[in-house]
């Protein structure tokens, strides 16, 4: 697994090294079974019905670095009650640290920061593609996730609102950097009008939900997506482990 | 029958029927108390259509989901887990028990409703002459309706006519304007949240030329309820069954949610308001949602 090799806080959240395989946020695995949410966004669902919030944008960034393992904090303490989701915390009284979505609807480049300063230690061994091609089709768009030759890391062809961008992204092993900044910088099409702006960022979505949540390392993903594209780019992963179609492969 | 929705004129006499034992319920404990207030203009079932697609009509709203508490209320009744009375027309505030507040949530859990106030902003008088009067008048109005529009750094508040954003800020909307004597009062309601501040609220006009005096006077505190965290687990079952998933949001103005003065009350329920309809599936989820919420509470 590659971790972070020390805690750093960026916007929002702390990332710490994690001791075990795979990324936690607020203690809940970033898995396709702990998924509460998907379609504007993401939530994770931990103990006791807390729920960790936009999830994607820690993941992303998480993602787009190569980590695979780590343990995301919330730190947010102040309350910004226009952000639907800390309606939610301060309506089932949690507080505003289960939210670690930026404020701004970036895949949070302060991250992308605290990894490349803090550097990346340890191998990832282990990857993983489909055993044949898996298509979610519904309300969120259709993605189709392809398998690819061990080591090859993940290609996505996206079209949204009209516009296409390809990107070659390993979310275990390293990334252009330009791309990385590109990505990472791209807000949300939630709140923006650019439809260019909106395709890169969907890029930072797909790494979350498709590679991180997922799993996979290895794979061709087309996507077409939707509005509430998360109901694709997680069912999708969805539909690959329910239909026990993830292969692993070790050197 | 439409559908799985009872008729619009029996509505009434089965809630008037389990109605009427509040009074004598009250006394007993571990009952969840039930209650539909009404936000779409009553329970009138005259300006309900009974449409292939559920009701239809002014009242819609308010009646489907007073026919969703009967349905649940009487199936618990009827030897399902778990107890609820349901209080019609009027609630019985001294009840003992929990509240489930039935509102149109679109199958939302709510604790928090937004608080109320008002402001009044006196203009400079306007100059003599009626063409010159009227014109400082309409200039002034416009520059006050300019100043309380809202506004974000980040997120498009111009358009977000689902209150996404909106609906955790202080808003105001246009009251009226009165000209009985002098210089012309513009009165705005106000929706407020934890963090409005009154000095704020007039600042935002206070600094126009064309404002005299800026007052603002609070109505109604928000309101945020602190239920027993086994009804919220109960509810949020209940809401995954019912409609795929939970999510909490605040209703947008004080109701009778507010005014109940018990801490351990819920509100939640279906549809939207101000819709004019109430579709068959509206109603199986808005009873699946109360009854459900019961059962699991009871069973705890």
């Amino acid at each position: 697994m590659r971790t972070v090799a020390e805690r750093f806080e960026a916007e929002s959240v702390a990332v710490a090294p994690a001791e075990e395989p795979g990324i936690r946020v607020n203690g809940a695995p970033a898995t396709v079974e702990a998924v509460q949410k998907a379609d504007v966004r993401v939530d994770l669902l931990g103990d006791e019905g807390r729920r960790s919030f936009v999830v994607e944008h820690v993941l992303a960034p998480l993602g787009l670095c190569g980590v695979t393992a780590a343990e995301v904090t919330g730190i947010e303490t102040d309350w910004s009650f226009e952000r639907p989701e800390h309606r939610f915390c301060y309506a089932r009284g949690d507080d505003p640290s289960r939210v670690v979505g930026s404020p701004a609807g970036l895949p949070n480049p302060a991250v992308v920061d605290g990894v490349r300063e803090v550097g990346v230690v340890g191998d990832h061994e282990v990857r993983r593609t489909v055993a044949e091609p898996v298509t979610a089709d519904n309300d969120g768009g259709t993605v189709t996730l392809r398998p690819r030759e061990r080591g090859a890391g993940v290609r996505f062809e996206v079209s949204f609102r009209g516009e296409t961008f390809v990107a070659e992204v390993d979310p275990a092993g390293p990334t252009d950097p330009e791309l990385v900044d590109r990505v990472a910088g791209a807000t949300t099409p939630f709140l923006t009008d650019s439809a260019r702006e909106g395709v890169v960022h969907s890029v930072a979505d797909l790494v979350s939900d498709v590679a991180v949540i997922g799993g996979f390392e290895d794979l061709v993903v087309e996507a077409e997506l939707g509005p509430a594209y998360h109901l694709a780019t997680v069912g999708v992963s969805r539909l690959a482990h329910e239909r026990d179609l993830v292969v692993e492969r070790r050197p | 029958m439409t559908g799985s929705l009872p008729a619009p004129g029996a509505v009434l006499d089965r809630a008037a029927d389990l109605g009427a034992g509040t009074e004598r319920a009250a006394a007993d404990s571990g009952v969840v108390n039930v209650h539909v207030p009404p936000t779409d203009g009553g329970f009138d079932p005259a300006t309900v259509d009974p449409g292939p697609d559920g009701y239809e009509g002014p009242n819609a709203g308010d009646l489907g989901r007073l026919a969703a508490a009967v349905g649940a209320v009487e199936r618990l009744a009827d030897g399902g887990t778990g107890a609820a009375r349901l209080h019609h027309p009027d609630p019985v505030a001294a009840a003992p028990g929990p509240w489930l507040v039935v509102e149109p949530l679109d199958g939302r859990l709510s604790t928090v409703h937004a608080g109320r106030g008002r402001l009044a902003v006196d203009l400079v008088e306007p100059p003599a002459g009626v063409d010159a009067g009227l014109r400082a008048v309409r200039e002034a109005l416009a520059d006050l309706l300019d100043a309380v529009r809202p506004e974000h750094r980040r997120y498009p508040v111009g358009r977000d006519a689902d209150g996404v954003f909106t609906r955790g800020m202080t808003t105001l909307s246009l009251d009226r304007v009165e000209a009985r004597d002098g210089a012309p009062t513009v009165r705005f309601d106000v929706s407020t949240t934890p963090a409005t501040d009154p000095r704020e609220v007039e600042g935002l006009v206070a600094g126009l030329s064309c404002v005299r005096e800026a007052r603002y006077e609070p109505v109604a505190a928000l309101c945020r309820s602190e239920p027993p965290s086994s009804l919220l687990r109960a509810a949020e079952g209940a809401a995954e069954r019912a409609v795929g998933d939970w999510e909490y949001e605040w209703y947008p103005e004080p109701t009778v949610f507010s005014r109940l003065s018990t801490p351990a009350k819920l509100a939640l329920g279906t549809g939207t308001p101000g819709e004019g309809s109430f579709g068959a599936e509206d109603y199986r989820a808005c009873r699946t949602l109360l009854g459900g919420t019961v059962a699991d509470y009871g069973g705890r």
